[in-house]
């Protein structure tokens, strides 16, 4: 009679005991397996050193010759500053070079720039034909048109010519038209042009009806303010002398 | 061992930093000598300086060394102009030697106005002051507006027209 009261409980401890030792035993064959795969992992690395004839401790074949492990440690060092002082050095060449290609073609934009270029030549063509053309009957048309298109230099310049214009032109009764006929940018940098001009310069007298033509040329030094050309000094080529009172 | 290393790693960098510099450097020189508009720039400058020493060239003339003279005219133009003067030389030869003048050209400015770089054809506006001396009398100074075409022969760039601009009423 115990046996059956005995039994059973044995058998849970057993069967607790079973179960206990699947999962303990479940447990460690998981670190088990890793630690194998170390180990044989160290022994493939231990294998290849023993092969090569040599202890896994001591790395060092070249304890037999005592002076190249120094060299060997050194070396890398030497060539990478070899190298590093032949591309500096080509480095400094490749810049003199390209140095050398722009200072060749210089600033000067002209005709490279081709919007710029025609910009800057139409907008001073128009600004001559402006400041020049005038109507002896509305001369302030013309010199109040001026003060938007002058600038520096170029406000004394033309003062001076229209101080004269307004002493002739009334008594002539002059109409002068200036047409610019041919025009070249010559120089254009950046917010700066110069702009070499022919211009046709017709003058009717009303009182004599009699019409003159000349052909006139000059450069016009231009510089860029909010977008539009400005005169800032008109070359005749007669030298500084001529404009020498305009500072 | 740290001191070679730590050399090494410096040696590194600074290779690494030349390498880059060099690159840099190697590709500015590149763009720069394949720039299309740098390349278009000095064939404007060069098409002035051709342009500006042709029209001296033509417009210089000493009836003492005519012969020279007129050889140099030649040789600064091309095309039809070039033509028209080995045709006309004889001529200009005889009419100088009459004349006995000398003829100097001084360059007051000059701008290029159009340049067809791939055609080789190229337009400018020069001017110009004239300094005629006859045998006998004054030196006469007169400006002079020019207008001229240039096309490309080879590597130089020659005057293949040139005339003054007319003071017309336009």
């Amino acid at each position: 009679m115990p046996t059956p009261t005995s039994e059973p409980p044995s058998r849970t401890v057993a069967r607790r005991l079973t179960r206990r030792r699947t999962l303990v035993d479940r447990t460690p064959p998981a670190p088990a397996d890793s630690s194998a795969a170390d180990s044989s992992a160290a022994d493939f690395s231990s294998a290849d050193f023993s092969s090569a004839g040599s202890s896994p401790g001591d790395q060092s074949p070249p304890r037999a010759q005592p002076l190249s492990p120094a060299r060997r440690a050194w070396l890398p060092a030497l060539i990478l500053g070899v190298c590093a002082v032949l591309l500096g050095g080509l480095a400094v060449w490749f810049a003199q070079q390209a140095h050398q290609v722009r200072a060749a073609a210089g600033t000067n934009t002209a005709l490279t720039d081709n919007a710029a270029t025609s910009e800057a030549n139409g907008q001073v063509a128009t600004a001559v034909n402006t400041l020049f053309s005038y109507h002896y009957n509305d001369l302030d048309k013309t010199q109040q048109a001026a003060r938007t298109l002058l600038t520096g230099k170029a406000v004394c310049q033309y003062d001076q010519l229209f101080a004269v214009v307004r002493q002739h032109a009334p008594q002539q009764r002059l109409v002068v038209t200036v047409t610019v006929t041919n025009s070249g940018v010559e120089m254009l940098t950046g917010n700066r042009a110069r702009v070499l001009v022919f211009a046709t310069q017709s003058d009717t007298s009303t009182a004599t009806k009699q019409t003159a033509t000349a052909g006139a040329m000059f450069a016009v030094d231009a510089v860029r303010r909010d977008g539009s050309w400005k005169v800032e000094n008109i070359d005749t080529f007669n030298g500084e002398s001529q404009t020498s009172s305009c500072g | 061992m740290t001191r070679p290393r730590s050399l090494v790693l410096v040696a590194l960098v600074l290779a690494l930093v030349a390498a880059g510099a060099a690159g840099w450097t190697g590709w500015s020189w590149w763009s720069a000598a394949h720039d299309d508009s740098l390349r278009y720039s000095q064939t404007r400058d060069e098409v002035l300086r051709s342009a500006q020493q042709a029209v001296q060239n033509l417009n210089t003339l000493d009836y003492r060394t005519a012969e020279s003279g007129v050889d140099l005219w030649v040789e600064s133009t091309t095309g039809t102009l070039r033509d028209q003067l080995t045709q006309g030389r004889q001529n200009f030869l005889t009419q100088i030697r009459k004349a006995k003048t000398v003829t100097t050209a001084k360059i007051l400015d000059g701008a290029v106005t159009e340049l067809d770089d791939r055609a080789g054809k190229a337009s400018v506006i020069v001017a110009i002051e004239l300094t005629v001396t006859p045998a006998a009398g004054r030196p006469t100074t007169k400006r002079e507006r020019l207008a001229g075409q240039l096309t490309r022969t080879g590597s130089t760039w020659k005057l293949s027209s040139i005339g003054q601009v007319p003071v017309s009423a336009a």
